[in-house]
């Protein structure tokens, strides 16, 4: 977990099915005023039932980005959305996750593919969140 | 020992000691060290700037053993709020799942083989943590 950049960046990319928020550089106490206001204008501009945060490209990952995760998430579930994170081949991101149990709130999957695949994803414009969780903790098990 | 000014800078400078002694040492796991001894020092500024110290310094301590590395942050503020240290081992990360604060000391707890607040004669407490070092080691 290289994590000389001290930058953080959040790129939207708005595909049929979902809304993709792709998340590099370090989310951490030191970016946390970039993070802040950049996770604003996303969660504002999501149109999208289903949100899926990248977080493959991650750098670093402290308390205070499991923060924002955290605050990002309830903005997106008290918007009748659902959401689910993206880890790709990032081990030590995922570790982070597990660790902070925010599997307990919500999916956390290798890729797009892991995720549609999921049963409930064949109507992704009326998804919720628990439904959505349920389907993930149902093909974990 | 590394003392620094509690600031920005700070951080991303123990940062980088961090991740030169967790691979020098070979820690049990390395990213985890660097995340623990980041929130250490954050902890630390974050006391220091409670205080509104402008030029308050934070300390960093390495020591290193055959088996282990520890590590101990002290600062110029108050440390880590007694209350908030008593509430390791009754709290965990579940408790917390949809806080927006409060997860600094309890990653560092779940993260170390060992954390504990030392009293300093002062009254100021000093985090200590430790971590077990690899088998496998570059030297």
């Amino acid at each position: 977990m290289k994590q000389h950049w001290l930058s953080f960046e959040l790129e939207m990319i708005t595909e049929p099915a979902y809304e993709c928020i792709k998340l590099t550089g370090r989310l951490a106490y030191d970016t946390q005023l970039a993070a802040e206001q950049k996770l604003l204008v996303a969660a504002a501009a999501v149109k999208r039932r289903l949100v899926v945060i990248d977080v493959s490209g991650l750098q670093f990952l402290d308390s205070t980005g499991l923060a924002f995760l955290v605050r990002f998430f309830k903005q997106v579930v008290s918007a009748n959305r659902a959401m689910a994170m993206i880890v790709r081949d990032n081990a030590v991101l995922k570790k982070i996750l597990l660790i902070a149990k925010l599997d307990r709130l919500l999916p956390i999957v290798a890729d797009e593919q892991e995720l549609l695949s999921l049963p409930p994803l064949r109507s992704p414009d009326s998804i919720g969140q628990e439904e959505l969780y349920s389907a993930w903790q149902q093909c974990r098990s | 020992m590394v003392r620094c000014k509690a600031s920005e800078e700070a951080i991303a400078f123990c940062d980088l000691i961090a991740e030169q002694t967790a691979c020098l040492f070979a820690v049990r796991d390395a990213e985890l060290f660097v995340l623990a001894v980041h929130e250490a020092i954050v902890n630390a500024v974050k006391a220091v700037r409670r205080l509104g110290l402008n030029e308050g310094t934070i300390l960093l301590f390495f020591s290193i053993t055959d088996d282990e590395v520890t590590v101990a942050v002290e600062d110029d503020g108050d440390g880590i709020p007694k209350e908030m240290f008593k509430q390791l081992g009754r709290k965990t990360l579940s408790d917390v799942l949809l806080a927006e604060s409060g997860r600094g000391l309890l990653l560092i707890h779940e993260i170390m083989d060992m954390t504990a607040v030392v009293e300093r004669a002062d009254g100021r407490r000093t985090l200590v943590m430790k971590m077990q070092r690899a088998q496998q080691r570059p030297f």
